[in-house]
């Protein structure tokens, strides 16, 4: 009978034990994907920002006159002929390593127009998926004139 | 014999306790330190891509110059022969797909990042060099012989200089000049690594390098010799051969840890001077659509074949207009699609020379500049 006890006692205690310690297990591995989470969100924003600067330094897109650089600054025709060129396969492979899988689209908003898509590369299965979007100038050379517009990066993970 | 039994029990009870504690201990041990390994190598994957977001940034803006703390655990690069290329901090590892030359491995004192653009004439890409005054370059040149002695000048003269915080020198890209004649009273000083950068002289190794191991590479008219040599050799050993083009991949060759990662680098920018050469060549055939076509009288002629008024998406360097601007882009972007082995490095020079004079051209025409 106290032999008895004794082992219910001892049984009760482990119960105890691992009680606690998945209580606690739980709570830090729930804690460590939260803050892994929230790592990943902040990295995945910044390589969307990392994508919108690479785009817009592109001196495939570029406003340039006589070899001087604007900044924030796309050229309408340049980006018409790249906009075709991308959604050729060869060449969407060949800028791969450079967006990865993300869409970029430019979007005139004043003087308003259609949205451009320069880049899609849309993986099979998405995940996750974060927008960062910058105000840019759109230059048409003909005309030297200026509009307003958005680049649009979609990141997908 | 109860008290026997009591002793075996008491016995029983304390092992039972000594391996419970023990399997306890050994998982809180394990537990600990696997997190400790999780932690590092969090750590070491944002170091990284913070240091890939510093890398990015600095491509951007070219003719810039800047530093960066390298890692406490060193901040390694390289290039394999069929160009994946990838940098690294312990065992976190990230590809990288940009001209980017560095030594194989920067530890210790800040990074040095310079920038710089590669024109054709207009921008192509930029291309990034890193180093730290930790790794000591040695110009060679002989100030007798007038290529050598030019190239020195214009090689010495686009250097940035030294980044200073309050007054003091926090990184900078550490390197002498060193004539022909000084060479073997050359010293050997306390550096991680030695660069010797040969400008139109033979490679020669000096005496009291014998027992150093140092890199070496060699310029010439048209191409650069790699070299290494170990503690064991006495003197330089060719590794590879490469052309250059110009005087933007010869700095590329001197920060290059070996003919690899050059090629690599140069072949990617020629990659983009391909794709860039095209589109500025179809805006120009754009741009005298919109002007030719629609507008009397007057207009731009730059080259695209008249057919483009009936068919806007023609490829205008199918067939453009010989002495053209249109036809010396379409020339540059056949030129540049071949590799490095095999590229027309002075038909690339001669298009870069006539394609400036041909936009400068048709400015004083009013017409819209090409780039």
């Amino acid at each position: 009978m106290r032999g008895q006890i004794k082992m219910f006692e001892t049984i009760a205690v482990l119960i105890v034990f691992f009680i606690l310690l998945f209580a606690g297990i739980t709570f830090y591995f729930t804690s460590q994907t939260s803050a892994v989470q929230k790592e990943r969100t902040e990295a995945q924003n910044q390589y969307a920002y990392q994508l919108a600067l690479r785009a817009l330094n592109l001196p495939e897109l570029d406003c340039s006159f006589l070899v001087t650089q604007r900044d924030n600054c796309v050229d309408a025709f340049k980006l018409n002929v790249f906009s075709t060129l991308l959604s050729e396969q060869q060449t969407l492979e060949q800028y791969f390593p450079e967006f990865g899988y993300s869409t970029i689209k430019i979007t005139p908003i004043f003087p308003s127009g259609s949205t451009k898509i320069l880049y899609d590369n849309t993986p099979l299965e998405v995940n996750s998926n974060l927008t960062n979007k910058n105000p840019i100038l759109i230059y048409n050379p003909l005309l030297d004139t200026y509009s307003f517009g958005v680049i649009e990066v979609n990141v997908y993970a | 014999m109860a008290i026997n039994k009591k002793a075996v029990e008491m016995q029983f009870h304390w092992i039972f306790i000594i391996v419970a504690g023990a399997l306890i201990l050994a998982f809180f041990f394990s537990f600990a330190l696997k997190q400790r390994a999780v932690g590092q190598e969090r750590l070491q994957y944002t170091v990284l891509s913070q240091v890939d977001d510093i890398l990015a940034k600095s491509q951007i803006k070219g003719g810039t110059a800047q530093h960066i703390p390298t890692p406490s655990q060193g901040l390694a690069f390289s290039c394999t022969q069929g160009c994946d290329c990838a940098f690294q901090i312990d065992n976190a590892q990230r590809p990288f797909n940009q001209p980017i030359f560095s030594p194989e491995l920067l530890r210790g004192q800040d990074t040095f990042i310079w920038s710089a653009e590669w024109k054709q004439p207009y921008r192509v890409t930029n291309f990034l060099f890193l180093t730290n005054p930790d790794i000591k370059y040695y110009f060679v040149y002989d100030p007798q012989n007038s290529p050598s002695s030019t190239l020195h000048r214009e090689l010495t003269k686009n250097i940035p200089p030294p980044i200073t915080q309050n007054k003091e020198i926090v990184t900078q890209f550490n390197y002498q000049n060193v004539t022909v004649s000084e060479l073997s009273n050359l010293e050997v000083e306390d550096y991680s690594q030695h660069k010797f950068v040969f400008i139109n002289v033979p490679t020669t190794t000096p005496a009291k390098f014998d027992k150093t191991e140092a890199s070496a590479i060699n310029i010439d008219q048209s191409k650069i010799t790699f070299l290494s040599k170990t503690r064991r050799l006495s003197n330089f050993q060719e590794n590879d051969i490469q052309r250059h083009i110009g005087i933007t991949s010869i700095y590329a060759a001197i920060f290059a840890q070996d003919g690899a990662m050059y090629r690599c680098g140069i072949e990617h920018a020629l990659g983009k001077l391909s794709t860039t050469s095209k589109i500025l060549a179809q805006r120009a055939g754009q741009i005298q659509r919109e002007t030719l076509c629609t507008e009397t009288p007057g207009g731009c002629i730059l080259g695209a074949p008249i057919t483009i008024c009936q068919n806007p998406n023609l490829d205008v360097c199918q067939n453009p207009i010989q002495g053209s601007i249109i036809e010396s882009l379409c020339q540059q972007h056949t030129i540049a699609s071949a590799p490095l082995s095999q590229l027309d490095v002075n038909g690339l020079d001669l298009l870069k020379n006539r394609l400036d004079t041909e936009n400068r051209k048709l400015l004083q025409q009013s017409c819209p500049e090409v780039f």
